[in-house]
């Protein structure tokens, strides 16, 4: 990667005691960089420590030992914590429960507001941030109105409105329906690609991570793997070893390894798919 | 059905009244009610009425909306009216149930009950119309202004407007997750409407204990998320919509002075001598 | 006479406000005992109405819900009856514990039914030996399990009053994939154990073909479609356009077959890679 760092993460610990106070690490030892621009997504089941690492993004938790730097900024240091939120944005799991204002753009105006923003560019900013997410038109809805994957849509635009140069998802479709996620996804997809913001996606579907530049693999609070996402997908036992499915193509395709039939395996998508079956059979147009 | 409330709900639209300023829409509500109670007869209390009729009207805002609110207060203006029939007994005595003049129902009473009512019914238009027009942030705002003067004795004037703010943002999402919770629980053959009243105390146990612990779920949750957007103390906030008083606040203002000041004046001159009663409170 | 018949069911919410919502129009199926029907749609396609109509929780406007031939909305008594022959656990049924212990918990349902001491413990332990609940964490607080520890404690809630209908209202949901294996076994478990017929509400097309025998596809309110998952299946362009979750698989060879190709729709991923096997032995591969 050539590419600028915008966060770096540098051998980072993070325990907490539980109730018998013993030491318990949710996060062990994990270094990993993201570059402007870059598209990351961080794979890993319930409780693999993945929720933490999105709060060591932004100095929410301080790492016990090692050290998180966000634009070479130290996020223990207490007068970084605005500079650092400023750069990277947090959206979490549940939409709800991140939505502070009863009606979208009074919302959306929130993190601007916190930030002293004059009035008249936080109008600029919320109307953006609400066209980048599609939700324009629900501008003046009551938030509590909204299907689960248009508040979380709108909790995006929350983010945006603070113009960050990363965003952090914490399994930001692990609530929605199937719609409500296709859509959602659509929408980091095309911050990233179009608004050039550095997107960590936190998930545990793997089909959401098809998209990425670089996927890493997180099992009991350590690195597992990292590449890109057709390295990480010709790995399913791996992938199995850490709680993950393959996603439904890449089943299929190792389903056919089995059975002895040579077909590439770090085919992603369904078209990739039939493709591969055309040039097999010879039937290229 | 609980979630069909819809009282503190805001109708967004462009009317006049959608476009007043927040603080000049609570000051008005507030001297309209001073004035309410400061009306003396029918003359004058007409004209409050038709003021606040006149405000729905021009707001756009349905009539049915009204209505509902207004349907939710009946029990109390009922109530309310029943006491002045039974307690007042000023004025011609048209029915007594007993030897004496207590409890007689009389035209000073039936005077009064009608007065009331017709006063609480004219609170509600205005003070509702002020919810239904104007958003809850913008409200809050609003009374974070009014009030700032009192930071000189210390009052944390901020936080209390953020807690409003998050409070009635939270009240449709905690009233819908009642709504969940208590189903659940009836399915599980919680006696919630069917059982004596100490089952339905123990059954409510089941339902607030899930409410609770959620409820401070999602407090953790989004404080974490407000600190996200970088929220500190609230000091230095700046605002989306800024609040400037304008020609249609003056409007308001004037077309407010004039209607008070004719129903003062119908109160203490002229016509005192037509329909006087007090009201027993 | 089928074990539950629906018969012209239509519902709205919040008639007479501007927000007023049709939730079911004219609605009517029927299902047989011991059967395990889906129930697919999207989210406002009026599928948590209809689960909460086949106990009694919401009462239709019009038409009736027979339960071995009877209305069960006839009278205070029979809406009663439905309440524990239809067990009913809603979606995210963790955030409705309550219990001091997890015992205590389980046993809420089977006490409301007001039966013996010893039949309580009994179907406890029962419900516990459904869900893979041990001894010692009968006796710890339902809010000290891990989140899929949770989820299980609940649905053994349901499961204790041992319904004859058990309906999950997206039993899955926010769980990573061995979570869902899980509880798609419990409720294999359950069924195998008491013959129960169940119906399962789920958004995932995959979970609908591997465990039940019919599947009820709802839109806007009414029945799109009900039928074995290989009938549905049949129709897998249908379903996309309905805007449904069609597996990649079943997308594959939708498009296998736009190219000319001799494929049989399939409905799972073994199916699927047995009819691609055929297909490029067929063409000599």
């Amino acid at each position: 990667m050539t590419k600028e760092t915008l966060i770096e993460f540098n051998n980072v610990s993070y325990s907490y005691d539980d109730e018998e106070e013993n030491k318990r690490f949710a996060v062990k030892n994990v270094s990993f960089t993201v570059g402007r621009g870059e598209f990351i997504a961080i794979l890993g089941h319930n409780g693999s420590g993945k929720s933490t690492i999105a709060k060591l993004c932004n100095s929410i938790c301080i790492p016990t030992s090692g050290t998180v730097t966000v634009g070479g900024m130290d996020t223990r240091e207490e007068e970084n914590e605005i500079e650092v939120r400023k750069k990277v944005g947090v959206v979490f799991q549940n939409p709800d429960n991140q939505i502070v204002a009863s009606i979208v753009e009074e919302d959306v105006a929130f993190g601007p507001e916190n930030l002293a923003v004059d009035p008249k560019e936080i109008r600029i900013r919320v109307d953006e941030a609400l066209e980048a997410v599609g939700m324009y038109d629900r501008r003046f809805s009551e938030t509590h109105r909204l299907s689960g994957g248009q508040k979380q849509r709108v909790a995006i635009a929350g983010i945006i409105a603070m113009r960050p140069e990363c965003i952090v998802l914490d399994e930001p479709t692990a609530m929605l329906d199937p719609k409500g996620r296709a859509r959602v996804l659509k929408t980091v997809t095309s911050l990233n690609r179009e608004l050039g913001i550095s997107v960590v996606l936190i998930t545990h579907f793997m089909e959401e991570a098809i998209g990425a530049d670089r996927i890493m693999v997180i099992n009991k609070g350590a690195v597992k793997a990292v590449g890109t996402p057709r390295e990480i997908f010709g790995q399913p036992e791996l992938l199995k070893g850490c709680g993950l499915e393959l996603p439904d193509t890449a089943k299929l395709c190792e389903k056919l390894k089995l059975e002895n039939i040579d077909i590439r395996g770090d085919i992603l998508t369904e078209d990739e798919f039939v493709d591969e079956i055309l040039k097999l059979t010879g039937k290229t147009e | 059905m609980i979630r069909d409330i819809t009282i503190g709900q805001f109708f967004p639209g462009d009317s006049f009244i959608h476009k007043l300023d927040a603080r000049a829409k609570i000051v008005i509500t507030v001297l309209y009610i001073i004035a309410l109670f400061m009306c003396k007869n029918f003359f004058s209390l007409s004209l409050m009425l038709l003021f606040s009729v006149v405000c729905v009207f021009i707001s756009r805002i349905s009539p049915k909306l009204i209505w509902k609110s207004l349907k939710t207060i009946i029990f109390i203006v009922l109530f309310t009216s029943a006491l002045q029939i039974i307690y007042n007994n000023r004025g011609e005595v048209l029915w007594k149930p007993f030897e004496s003049r207590e409890f007689a129902v009389t035209t000073g009473g039936i005077y009064s009950a009608v007065f009331l009512a017709v006063r609480i019914i004219a609170l509600i238009l205005l003070s509702s119309l002020l919810t239904y027009t104007t958003s809850p942030t913008m409200l809050t705002d609003a009374l974070e202004r009014l009030l700032s003067p009192l930071k000189v004795f210390g009052v944390k004037v901020h936080s209390l407007a953020m807690m409003m703010t998050i409070a009635l943002r939270f009240i449709p999402t905690l009233i819908n997750e009642i709504d969940i919770i208590m189903s659940a629980q009836k399915a599980r053959g919680a006696k919630l409407d069917n059982g004596s009243v100490g089952e339905r105390m123990k059954a409510m146990i089941s339902v607030f204990i899930p409410l609770f612990v959620s409820a401070f779920r999602r407090a953790a949750e989004l404080a974490v998320a407000m600190e996200c957007r970088c929220y500190t103390d609230g000091a230095s906030r700046t605002r989306l919509k800024v609040m400037k008083m304008g020609y249609r606040d003056a409007v308001a203002f004037g077309l407010l002075s004039l209607v008070i000041a004719g129903a003062l004046f119908t109160s203490y001159y002229g016509f005192s001598s037509m329909f006087i009663f007090e009201p027993v409170m | 006479m089928s074990f539950i018949e629906v018969r012209n069911v239509s519902f709205g919410y919040g008639r007479k406000t501007p927000f007023e919502v049709q939730a079911l129009k004219d609605v009517s199926f029927s299902i047989e005992k011991g059967e395990c029907v889906s129930v697919i749609g999207h989210t406002g396609s009026g599928k948590s109405t209809l689960m909460q109509m086949l106990n009694a929780l919401i009462k239709p406007e019009s038409g009736e819900i027979l339960l071995d031939g009877k209305d069960i909305n006839e009278n205070k008594k029979t809406e009663a009856a439905a309440r524990f022959r239809v067990g009913l656990c809603f979606q995210y049924p963790e955030y409705q514990l309550f219990g001091e212990t997890c015992f205590e918990d389980i046993a809420f349902g089977p006490k409301n039914m007001g039966l013996h001491e010893d039949e309580i413990k009994r179907r406890v332990s029962l419900a516990a030996d459904f869900v893979g609940l041990s001894k010692e964490k009968l006796s710890a607080s339902p809010f000290d399990l891990s989140g899929g520890q949770k989820r299980r404690c609940a649905i053994a809630g349901v499961m204790a009053m041992l319904p004859e209908v058990l309906i999950l209202d997206e039993p899955t949901a926010g769980l990573d994939p061995s979570g869902r294996d899980r509880v798609l076994e419990i409720i294999k478990k359950y069924r195998e154990n008491t013959g129960a017929t169940v119906i399962l509400v789920t958004h995932s097309m995959e979970i609908a073909a591997c465990v039940s025998d019919r599947i009820l596809v709802l839109r806007k309110g009414e029945v799109a479609c009900f039928g074995t998952p290989s009938e549905i299946f049949s129709r897998g362009e249908e379903l996309i356009e309905m805007g449904l979750n069609v597996p990649s698989f079943t997308k594959i060879i939708i498009a296998l077959k736009k190219k000319g190709f001799d494929v049989n729709e399939v409905y799972t991923i073994d199916d699927a890679a047995s009819e691609i096997k055929k297909l490029l032995k067929g063409a000599g591969v």
